[in-house]
C-alpha cells in the first residue's frame, strides 16, 4: 500500500508546485476596425504571482513591452484586480507609436516570444511572456539514443532481441487566423487555417522495436457562421500518410471536414433553478479516401465519419456530456468479420456541489470502437477530480 | 463572420453614456420617492451596453443567451471559442464606445477551471474593466 501512496502524494506535490509557479500571459482587444490602432488595450495577466499587486504599476507611468525583438513603450492605463471574468489579475497598457507606425499586432501574429519590463522598487524587472492567441504556433523535438527490447514472447528459448539505435523527431506547425472584427477586411490566406505535423520514431533494426513515422497537412477556413444555421464553422481537407521505414506497410487518407455548432439545438436544462449555458450541439463531419497496406494486404475506399457533441444539465449538480461518431468503412477487401459500419458512444457525468461551482468528473460510460484501430470496448469509470489545488498549497493566494 | 452590432439595445457606435446609478440619483433633485427608487434600481447605460455585449458574444458563438442563466465555461467546446467570445464583447463595447481591458486571457483561465459564471456577475465584471472613452 505505502509504495502506492507514496509516489502518489510525491506526484501530487510535485503537481501543486508546477500549478503554483508564477506565470505571465499576454493579450489584446479587438477594436472596430474605425478605431485607432494607437487606443488599443494590450495586457498583462498574471497567473499565482502573489508579489504583483495594484500599488506594483502606477497609472501613467511606462514599462517595456518587447515583441518578437521589437521594443514597445507601455503606458500604464489601469490594473484590473481578480473578478468574476478575471481569475487572475493584470495590467493593462497602451503602446506609443510613432505616426504611420506599423500595427504591432502583425508583429504579435509574426511572433512566438514576448517580454514585458517595468521598474519595481528601483530595478528592472522583466517577465516572460506566453501569447493567448499565437498565430503562428511552433514546436520541434528531437532525441536519440539506445534503446532496449524485451520480446513478447515466453518462449525463453528465442535469442534475445539485439539494443538499437532509437530516432524521434517531431515537427509542429500551425497558422491559426486571428479575430477578424465585423466590418474589417483580411486577405483570404490570413484567414486559413494551415497546420503541418512530422513525426518519426524509428531505429536501425527491422523488428521488435518501434517503427511509427507520419506526416500530416491540412488546410482549414475557420470561424464561419453560416445565416445563423451553423456558428463557428470551419471546413477544409486534411491528408494523413502513415508508414513504418522497415517495411511496406502504409495508410494514407485524403479527407475533406466540415464541423460547427448547431444553434438550433442549445444544451437542454432539465429540473434546473438557474439556467446553464454551454455550446449547442457540435457536429463534425468527414468524407475521404483511405488507401491501406497491411501485412501484405491492400484495402482501398471511401472513408465516412460523423460526430456529434452535446451538453445536458440535470437537477442543478449534474452535467452531461453525450459523444456519439459513427465511422463508415467502404473499403475493398477487409477481413471477414470486419463490419463496414462502427459506432461509439461516450457519456460523462460531471457533479458540481453547488450552482456555481465547477463540475468534477464523476463518471464515464464508453460503448462502441475507439481509437486509431477501431478497438471494440465497453468501459465504465467511476472517479473524483480535485479542482484548484494549488490553494492547497500556497494559501490561496490568487483566488 | 460574426456581427458584433446584433446588439438589441444601448448607445450606438461612440454613444456611451455616463448616467450611471449615482448621476441618476443626482438628476433624481426634488422627484418622489418612487422616482428615487426607479433610479437607483434601473441599470445604468454603462452595465446595459455591457449586457448587449454580452448577449451578442454569446450568440456569436452559437449560444442562446438569457438574462436568468450562468455561463459554464466548461462546456464551452474549445480555447478558440473563449477568444471569440472575448474579442466579440471587445469589439461590441468598443463600438458602444468603451475602452476594455483584455478579456481572452482571462476567459481561457476560466475555461480551464471549469468556472460558472452567473450573467449578473459576468456583466458586473465587464462593467468593472471598461469605461467610457
Amino acid at each position: 500500500m505505502r509504495r502506492i501512496v507514496l509516489p502518489a502524494l510525491f506526484a501530487l506535490f510535485a503537481a501543486a508546485s508546477a500549478f503554483a509557479q508564477c506565470s505571465t500571459q499576454l493579450a489584446f482587444v479587438a477594436l472596430q476596425p474605425t478605431t485607432d490602432i494607437t487606443k488599443r488595450t494590450w495586457a498583462v495577466t498574471f497567473t499565482n504571482c502573489p508579489d504583483v499587486s495594484a500599488t506594483t504599476f502606477a497609472v501613467g507611468s511606462a514599462g517595456t513591452l518587447n515583441i518578437g525583438g521589437i521594443n514597445y513603450d507601455a503606458v500604464i492605463t489601469s490594473f484590473s484586480p481578480a473578478n468574476a471574468i478575471m481569475p487572475n489579475p493584470q495590467v493593462n497598457f497602451t503602446l506609443k507609436l510613432p505616426t504611420g507606425a506599423n500595427d504591432p499586432i502583425n508583429v504579435f501574429y509574426g511572433s512566438n516570444n514576448a517580454t514585458f519590463s517595468y521598474p519595481v522598487n528601483g530595478q528592472n524587472k522583466e517577465w516572460t511572456l506566453t501569447l493567448t492567441e499565437a498565430v503562428n504556433v511552433r514546436s520541434d523535438s528531437f532525441h536519440i539514443g539506445r534503446a532496449d527490447a524485451t520480446g513478447t514472447s515466453s518462449d525463453a528459448n528465442l535469442p534475445a532481441i539485439p539494443p538499437a539505435y532509437r530516432l524521434q523527431f517531431n515537427s509542429t506547425y500551425s497558422y491559426r487566423p486571428p479575430f477578424i472584427p465585423s466590418g474589417a477586411t483580411t486577405a483570404l490566406k490570413n484567414r486559413i487555417q494551415r497546420d503541418f505535423a512530422l513525426n518519426i520514431d524509428t531505429t536501425d533494426k527491422t523488428t521488435g522495436y518501434v517503427d511509427d513515422n507520419s506526416v500530416t497537412g491540412g488546410l482549414f477556413l475557420p470561424r464561419l457562421n453560416l445565416a445563423g444555421l451553423v456558428k463557428q464553422a470551419k471546413v477544409g481537407a486534411q491528408a494523413t500518410y502513415d508508414r513504418p521505414i522497415h517495411n511496406n506497410d502504409h495508410n494514407a487518407d485524403v479527407t475533406a471536414t466540415a464541423a460547427g455548432l448547431i444553434p438550433a439545438i442549445q444544451a437542454v436544462n432539465l429540473m434546473m433553478t438557474q439556467k446553464k449555458l454551454a455550446s449547442p450541439l457540435s457536429l463534425a463531419i468527414s468524407a475521404g479516401y483511405r488507401s491501406k497496406r497491411m501485412t501484405g494486404s491492400t484495402y482501398r475506399g471511401r472513408v465516412y465519419s460523423g460526430t456529434a457533441f452535446y451538453h445536458l444539465y440535470a437537477m442543478d449538480n449534474y452535467r452531461i456530456d453525450l459523444t456519439a461518431t459513427t465511422t463508415y468503412n467502404d473499403l475493398n477487401d477487409l477481413p471477414a468479420g470486419t463490419p463496414k459500419t462502427q459506432h461509439a458512444f461516450t457519456a460523462a457525468v460531471y457533479y458540481a456541489p453547488s450552482p456555481t461551482s465547477p463540475f468534477s468528473a464523476v463518471a464515464s460510460f464508453q460503448n462502441g470502437s475507439f481509437g486509431a484501430v477501431l478497438t471494440k470496448l465497453k468501459q465504465y469509470f467511476i472517479g473524483v477530480s480535485v479542482q484548484k489545488i494549488d490553494q492547497y498549497f500556497n494559501g490561496g493566494a490568487t483566488q | 463572420m460574426a456581427t458584433n452590432d446584433a446588439n438589441s439595445s444601448g448607445a450606438g457606435a461612440g454613444g456611451a453614456s455616463t448616467n450611471d446609478s449615482a448621476t441618476n440619483t443626482a438628476n433624481a433633485g426634488n422627484t418622489s420617492a418612487a422616482a428615487f427608487v426607479a433610479a437607483v434600481t434601473t441599470p445604468s447605460q454603462h452595465r446595459t451596453d455591457c449586457m448587449a455585449c454580452l448577449m451578442s458574444g454569446l450568440e456569436d458563438i452559437g449560444i442562446k443567451p438569457t438574462s436568468a442563466a450562468a455561463v459554464d465555461f466548461g462546456a464551452i467546446n474549445s480555447d478558440d471559442l473563449c477568444i471569440t467570445l472575448a474579442h466579440s464583447i471587445e469589439a461590441c463595447l468598443d463600438g458602444k464606445g468603451y475602452v476594455v481591458a483584455p478579456l481572452s486571457t482571462g476567459f481561457v483561465q476560466l475555461r480551464a477551471k471549469g468556472a460558472v459564471v452567473t450573467i449578473d456577475d459576468f456583466v458586473s465584471g465587464l462593467v468593472s474593466v471598461s469605461q467610457p472613452k
